[in-house]
Formats: structure tokens, C-alpha cells, sequence
């Protein structure tokens, strides 16, 4: 337990008490991962010396909209992970309702604990220590395959997944195309 | 696809505004205070008559008050805190809190929580209680409440430990929220596990129950006459007692 010897310090070392048990509990998800990743993904540290930056490869579960395609991500965690979730966004751009335009991911379980400032989902799973990457994953793939427009990121998507199916598929299906290289 | 219509700076700047309060509490008080006065709690209510004379009837009671962070984890936090202390000074609950928790990785998992992550904090708070039981001091126990990332850690698992209880028993507590939760795992979805949620009745009870180590709650409030105070669970003879004040728990000695 030697990474808990920080000592409180109120100002300035707020977050450098915190980053230790991120650090263990980062290492340990990785290990945890790293043997049993679920189907379809891989996840890791983006490099040796940082472990509070993943890059992570998410294929397009089979029979949703985003079949075959290989979607590239960062997850950024906070200090303090795991009491508060990491941020995840696609590097590429990905049409889908739940996903901003910038890439970053909208769902339930990716939002900071406690009361919702954004007023999104009630009925969904929350963020909460107990959860994990694995989780965090695993949603993400079911998004993929379930949008949810309910709860918005992309209005455009939104409204073309309830009003025009057809053409959200030819845009779902360049999203694919554009992973694949083609 | 407009920047405009990208709602997300706007939900960022809520996220940073409350990033930002959370922060300045943080600055301004420690997690768990060194005792003070019970008097000292007069200089925040002058202007409130129905306080102050809860807080004179306090003060015949009680001498000190051990204050809190208010950052929702407030109860936990106390009550995890008294319970360290109260374990390294009586064996018999030493002994007996011990005796739970060789049993609460396996009943909480078999409750449906995920296992690798229960374990880590399952791990991190039985170790630091036995070192804290065998060798811990006054200042070590302050350092461990004090560090947020161990702190906190440990108010996870007391969190963990109280929905765990709700589950099995939820039979007995559902009733109080039903309507509102279509079940006793949405509402510690919901209430219970979030690191900022606060505890209420039904966790306080809970939580005292599952470890059996009770408290007396003394209420003060605007309203008259005397303070008021709860024993839970009903008809134990708890050691320690808490203050709570409408949204906010501290830790109180005779």
C-alpha cells in the first residue's frame, strides 16, 4: 500500500493524492482486459508511461448498421477514476445519435456521478467505482448496435434514425467504408 | 453539423461549473476535520433562534464536534471513520467486524456486484482496517481518512456494503421506495453507489445492520424545542453518535 503514503494536501495536490489508486486500479483493469477482452474490442495504454490515456479498436457488432467496420478511440480517465468515469471519443468520425459531432461518446454510464446537470437518461445503468473499462466497452458496443435517440448527441442522427431509416444506414454504412479505407 | 448545434460546450460548462464547486469545498475543508467545540457551531446560526437553542441543549451533552466534508459522502465517510476508531480500542467488535467481512466479498458478489472491482475494495478496506486495528495511531488514522483517493476508497466499499444489505433485506425496505424505483438495485444504482449520493434513512439503517455497529443520530434543525435523537437500528445501545444537520452529517463526542 505504499502508493497511499500521499499526505493530504489541500491546495494544488487535490489531484497527486488521488492518481495513485487510479494508477493500481488502471493496471489492474489492463491485466484483466488484457485476458479477457470482450468480443470485438481491443483496449490499452496509449503508451507505457501514461495509463490514464487508452486507445481502443471497437468493430461494428454484427447486424447493427456499423457491421465491419473498425472504429478507433481514446478513453481519457481523471485522476480520480475510478470514483469519477473516463471521457471516451471516436477518432474518426462516426454518424450515430448518441455520439457528438466531435467524436466524444454520450452515454449513460460515461456521465459523472450523482445528479445528471444534462438531464439525460433516468432509466439507464450509472456511472459508479464498481464499474469498469469492461463495462464501459460494453455498452459502447451495445450503442453501436442500439442507438438510443432518446437521449441525443447528434440531432441530425437523431431525427434520420426515427424520420428517414433508409438513408441513416447509407450514412452509418460511410462511416464504415471511411474505417475500412475504402 | 454546426458548432452551434453541438449542445456539448454548453454541457461542458456545466460539467466545469460543478467540477469547479466541488473543487472549492474540497480547498476549504479537510475530509475529516480534528474535534472542535460543540460551540463553535453557534457562530454560524446568529440569526437563527430555533438553532441556537438546539445547539445550547447540545452542548450539555456533548463537548466536541469532528466535522466533515460535505461532498455527499458525508455519512459514509463518518461513519467509516468511527468505525475504525471505535475497532482498534473494543476487541469484541473487532472481532466481530472482522467476522463479517470475511463473508462479504462472496455475499456481495453473489448479490450480482461485479467481482474484480468489489475485491479491490473489498481488499484495500479489510487491510487498512487490520493494519489501523494492529499498529495504526490517532495521526495514521487521520492520514488514511485524509488521503482522497484511500478515503474515498474506503467510502466506496461502505457504499458497497449498504447495498448489499438493501438487496438481500428488500423485502423490509423496498416498500419505502417503491413507485419511485422499479426495484431495490435501481434505487442503489441509483442512491447508493454514485460517490456524491447521500445517505438517508434506509442506507443509515442498512449500513448499522449489516455490520452491526449501531449509531445514535441527533437531529437539529429549526424547529423547537431540544434536539432529537435516533437510535438505529431500534433498541441497540450505540457508542457513537452523529449530528445531522438538514443535508449534512458530523461525528460528535460525549
Amino acid at each position: 500500500m505504499s502508493s497511499y503514503k500521499t499526505t493530504y494536501l489541500p491546495v494544488g495536490g487535490y489531484k497527486t493524492a488521488m492518481a495513485g489508486s487510479a494508477l493500481r486500479r488502471l493496471m489492474t483493469e489492463y491485466r484483466e482486459l488484457f485476458n479477457n477482452a470482450p468480443h470485438g474490442v481491443v483496449a490499452g495504454p496509449a503508451s507505457e508511461d501514461n495509463f490514464f490515456e487508452w486507445d481502443v479498436l471497437i468493430q461494428g457488432p454484427e447486424g447493427s448498421p456499423y457491421e465491419f467496420g473498425v472504429f478507433p478511440a481514446r478513453l481519457s480517465f481523471p485522476t480520480d477514476y475510478p470514483l469519477s468515469p473516463p471521457k471516451m471519443r471516436f477518432s474518426v468520425p462516426l454518424f450515430h445519435p448518441n455520439v457528438y459531432t466531435c467524436g466524444k461518446v454520450c452515454i449513460s454510464i460515461l456521465h459523472p456521478p450523482g445528479d445528471d446537470p444534462l438531464g439525460y437518461e433516468h432509466s439507464s445503468e450509472r456511472w459508479s467505482p464498481v464499474q469498469s473499462v469492461e463495462k464501459i466497452l460494453l455498452s459502447v458496443i451495445s450503442m453501436l448496435a442500439e442507438p438510443n435517440p432518446e437521449s441525443g448527441a447528434n440531432v441530425d442522427a437523431c431525427k434520420m434514425w426515427r424520420d428517414n431509416r433508409a438513408q441513416f444506414l447509407k450514412e452509418a454504412d460511410k462511416a464504415v467504408r471511411r474505417t475500412l479505407g475504402l | 453539423m454546426t458548432a452551434e448545434a453541438d449542445p456539448m460546450s454548453h454541457d461542458d460548462n456545466v460539467i466545469a461549473q460543478m467540477d469547479q464547486i466541488s473543487k472549492d469545498i474540497a480547498n476549504k475543508s479537510p475530509l475529516v476535520s480534528e474535534p472542535e467545540p460543540v460551540e463553535n457551531l453557534k457562530s454560524e446560526y446568529t440569526q437563527n433562534h430555533g438553532f441556537l437553542a438546539k445547539i445550547e441543549h447540545l452542548t450539555k451533552s456533548y463537548s466536541k464536534i469532528r466535522r466533515v466534508r460535505g461532498d455527499g459522502n458525508c455519512f459514509y465517510r463518518a461513519y467509516a471513520y468511527t468505525l475504525f476508531d471505535a475497532c482498534k480500542r473494543d476487541a469484541a467488535l473487532r472481532d466481530r467486524v472482522f467476522k463479517k467481512l470475511d463473508t462479504t466479498l462472496a455475499w456481495l458478489v453473489q448479490l450480482g456486484m461485479p467481482s474484480f472491482t468489489t475485491e479491490d475494495f473489498h481488499d484495500t478496506f479489510v487491510e487498512t482496517l487490520k493494519n489501523h486495528c494492529d499498529s495504526g495511531t490517532y495521526d495514521s488514522l487521520m492520514e488514511t481518512f485524509n488521503n482522497d483517493g484511500m478515503s474515498n476508497y474506503l467510502v466506496v466499499y461502505v457504499r458497497l456494503l449498504t447495498s448489499g444489505q438493501l438487496q438481500q433485506d428488500s423485502d423490509e425496505y423496498l416498500p419505502f421506495v417503491e413507485g419511485l424505483y422499479k426495484d431495490m438495485k435501481e434505487f442503489c444504482d441509483k442512491e447508493v453507489m454514485p460517490v456524491d449520493r447521500e445517505a438517508d434513512h434506509l442506507q443509515i439503517k442498512a449500513l448499522t445492520e449489516c455490520l452491526s455497529f449501531p449509531l445514535k443520530l441527533v437531529y437539529v434543525d429549526r424547529s423547537e424545542g431540544g434536539p432529537t435523537e435516533l437510535v438505529i437500528p431500534d433498541g441497540s445501545s450505540p457508542d457513537v453518535s452523529l449530528l445531522y444537520r438538514p443535508g449534512h452529517y458530523d461525528i460528535l463526542y460525549d
